[in-house]
């Protein structure tokens, strides 16, 4: 199974007290002009996720639309709060696996999600750092069902090389 | 058009009252003949106990406030009232956990409904919560089929709102189906003669217990034959000020743009009449409210301006391109985005100090009743006669803004006759109860023009905004640059006013005669200016009163704005 993990673009700064409720803080304009040809990196790169699977936090949610239309423009968006920011990494796992596809896109947040990824590449006792920058994917590969410990990471793009990756 | 918060959930459902005499397995099976199934989920019961300040301000503001008791959880709850449907209700609904021990609270944990209470703070409205009704609903839960498909929840409710007790068939929508709502709404109709209930359990809980919602009475300030100008210019700022008041909840809620609009439109009658019945006002007043009004109504339309501007991007989004329409998104983002810092200067300003100090002085001034003539000398006229005066001078001051803006056809000219015809409009407003049903009518002509000429505005903002928002937009995004230059050609025909569309609106406004104070030479008395208002007046020209007719010199005095 291949998973990708990506992070949702630049939004709104957290402690903005327009945005009082955290949840409510939306992408801005530069994220989203970011995020576009960072997705179309992604396109050009084949990714083809069967499921996408967004964290329901406003900002998550539009980064994860932008994904689908350069990706995969049929596909439903399905959200799971297991992608929350405070979720359980089992959950999250939990979440992926109940989908039972092949390829999966993750949509969430950070610390999350770096926690997210040393979980399923070392498991829950040891950690790997990761540096995933907002709008970022990683790409790890189960060569069987998705465990904690059981992935490999294929590769980790950060957005700038996305971008770069789109206008080649 | 409403404006949620996005962790707002929306609900789609559409509900039946159960007549007293109908088993509601009889609504249920006209349901099924529809097309649909049930299948039994089982039962539950709640207890609703509904929250507001002893003046209501969460239902002013558009907002129902609930604590739901559902076997031992409990959850605060928060639903907007308004649906944003005619066909069904349509509104949203915020959730989390309830604070520990009954309002009212000092504060809440962050949350959904913690962060869309927060502009109502100033009000210290969690402070003021008071339970204001309480419903208990037991309830018989149904999936809702479609073939095999699961698209909603059917809910038979018994509710017990003391001392009355009904019972309602809920359906709510989960996974699309758009058209199921319409098919049950019309198969209950044509077959049972059902309508679809619009109110709210919140509602049917206070009629039972005979609680009237709260209105905006402004009977106090009725208008009578007898009034002098200076009881005329009282009671407008008592009428408009209650106005104000009532809308500064759902200012600072923002869940529904309508009430900033409202807000903002008293705040502007406010201020126009210390100008246009100037000689009812004394002096001091005058100068003291107008720059607390205008500088109160600058953020207020900061933000309306964000709102209409959002609006006509949805309409737009409509007609709009495939390859547009990312543009059209983004742009759309952008300006939600700049409203939401706009809303959050507003109520910094709507919790200042000076607005509080404003609205004490303004409700004592009220409180106070008129002012004695020797303060206002001049104001001592009976109205009916200070009236024709007044709109004549204002009138005027339109007919020269007219002829500029059709010389010159420059948005700023048009801005202009816009103000200037805003506030002959009101002039005949503020009178219109002593002036008669003429005046309402050209009052309703004029803002015909008004509304022409502030949609034009409207494009011109928008088209700036637009360019903006362009020179961001990368290079590299073909689509989006291709779709934004696309959408300015749009705007850029939109914003091209043809002299005869200008002229027409203008003949619409000014036809068939109708009020008594329109012609200038007549009642009105034409160099009369000076001794009505407190501005400069305008060089009043007695020109032949033909309807349409514009008057071609003079200053063009109404611009101030």
């Amino acid at each position: 199974m291949d998973l990708y993990i990506v992070r949702h673009a630049i939004a709104v700064e957290r402690g903005d007290p327009a945005y009082p409720w955290d949840d409510d803080r939306p992408l801005t304009p530069e994220g989203i002009h970011k995020f576009r040809l960072a997705a179309r990196g992604l396109e050009k790169l084949d990714v083809r996720p069967d499921h996408i699977l967004s964290s329901p936090l406003i900002r998550a949610r539009q980064t994860a639309e932008i994904l689908r239309d350069a990706v995969a423009p049929e596909l439903d968006i399905t959200y799971s709060p297991s992608l929350k920011p405070d979720s359980d990494f089992g959950d999250s796992l939990g979440a992926v696996a109940a989908l039972g596809a092949k390829t999966v896109a993750v949509v969430g947040h950070e610390p999350h999600l770096s926690g997210f990824a040393s979980y399923l590449l070392c498991g829950p006792r040891q950690s790997a750092s990761i540096v995933l920058r907002k709008g970022a994917t990683a790409l790890v590969h189960f060569p069987a069902e998705p465990a904690p410990g059981l992935g490999f990471l294929e590769w980790l793009l950060q957005p700038s090389v996305l971008r770069r990756i789109a206008g080649t | 058009m409403s404006h949620s918060s996005p962790s707002g959930v929306s609900e789609r459902e559409i509900k039946f009252r159960v007549p007293e005499n109908r088993d509601p397995a009889q609504i249920r099976d006209v349901i099924e003949a529809a097309g649909f199934r049930f299948e039994p989920t089982g039962t539950i019961a709640h207890v609703d106990r509904y929250l507001d300040t002893d003046d209501w301000d969460l239902y002013r503001a558009g907002l129902a406030l609930r604590l739901r008791d559902d076997a031992g959880r409990v959850r605060l709850e928060a639903k907007s009232i308004a649906s944003t449907s005619p066909d069904m209700l349509e509104r949203t609904e915020w959730s989390q956990d309830a604070p520990v021990g009954d309002p009212p609270w000092e504060a809440l944990d962050p949350g959904p409904v913690a962060g869309l209470l927060q502009p109502l703070q100033g009000l210290r409205v969690l402070e003021r919560l008071q339970i204001r009704a309480s419903v208990t609903n037991d309830r018989e839960c149904f999936r809702w089929m479609r073939g095999d498909s699961v698209i909603g929840l059917l809910t038979v409710d018994h509710v017990t709102a003391p001392p009355a007790s009904f019972r309602e068939i809920e359906l709510e929508l989960k996974n699309g189906a758009e058209d199921a709502l319409g098919l049950v709404r019309t198969a209950v109709h044509e077959q049972l003669g059902l309508e679809h209930e619009v109110r709210t359990k919140l509602a049917a809980a206070l009629e039972a217990a005979g609680v009237p919602l709260p209105e905006r009475d402004e009977r106090a300030f009725a208008l009578n034959p007898a009034d002098r100008l200076l009881d005329v210019a009282h009671k407008i700022f008592g009428r408009h000020l209650g106005r104000l008041l009532w809308n500064e909840p759902g200012s600072r809620l923002g869940i529904d743009s309508e009430h900033v609009h409202d807000m903002r439109v008293a705040a502007r009658r406010l201020r126009t009449a210390l100008e246009v019945v100037a000689n009812g006002y004394p002096d001091a007043v005058r100068e003291d409210f107008e720059t607390d009004l205008r500088w109160i109504g600058r953020r207020l339309g900061r933000v309306r301006d964000f709102d209409v501007a959002l609006d006509r991007l949805v309409e737009m989004e409509r007609d709009a391109a495939s390859f547009e329409r990312p543009a059209l998104r983004i742009f759309r983002q952008s300006l939600e985005v700049r409203r939401a810092r706009r809303r959050l200067r507003l109520v910094e300003r709507l919790d200042s100090e000076r607005f509080g100090v404003f609205l004490v002085k303004a409700r004592t001034w009220i409180e106070a009743g008129p002012p004695g003539a020797a303060t206002v000398p001049e104001g001592v006229m009976p109205a009916y006669a200070a009236a024709p005066r007044i709109i004549g001078r204002w009138m005027d001051a339109t007919r020269e803004a007219y002829d500029v803006a059709l010389r010159t056809m420059e948005p700023e000219d048009l801005h202009m006759l816009r103000i200037a015809a805003k506030r002959a409009r009101y002039a005949y407003e503020y009178f219109a109860e002593l002036e008669g049903p003429l005046a309402q009518r050209r009052a309703k002509r004029i803002a015909g023009l008004q509304d022409f000429l502030g949609e034009h505005r409207d494009s011109v903002e928008l088209l700036r905004r637009m360019r903006r928002y362009a020179r961001t937009v990368p290079h590299e995004d073909r689509e989006l640059v291709l779709g934004t230059g696309s959408l300015l050609g749009h705007l850029e025909r939109s914003v091209r006013m043809r002299r005869s569309d200008l002229r027409d609106h203008w003949e619409r406004a000014m036809a068939e005669g109708g009020a008594r104070s329109e012609g200038c030479c007549g009642a009105v008395g034409g160099a009369v200016g000076g001794a009505v208002g407190g501005a400069p007046p305008p060089a009043v020209r007695c020109a032949t009163p033909r309807p349409g007719s514009p008057i071609a010199d003079g200053p063009a005095s109404a611009r101030e704005s």
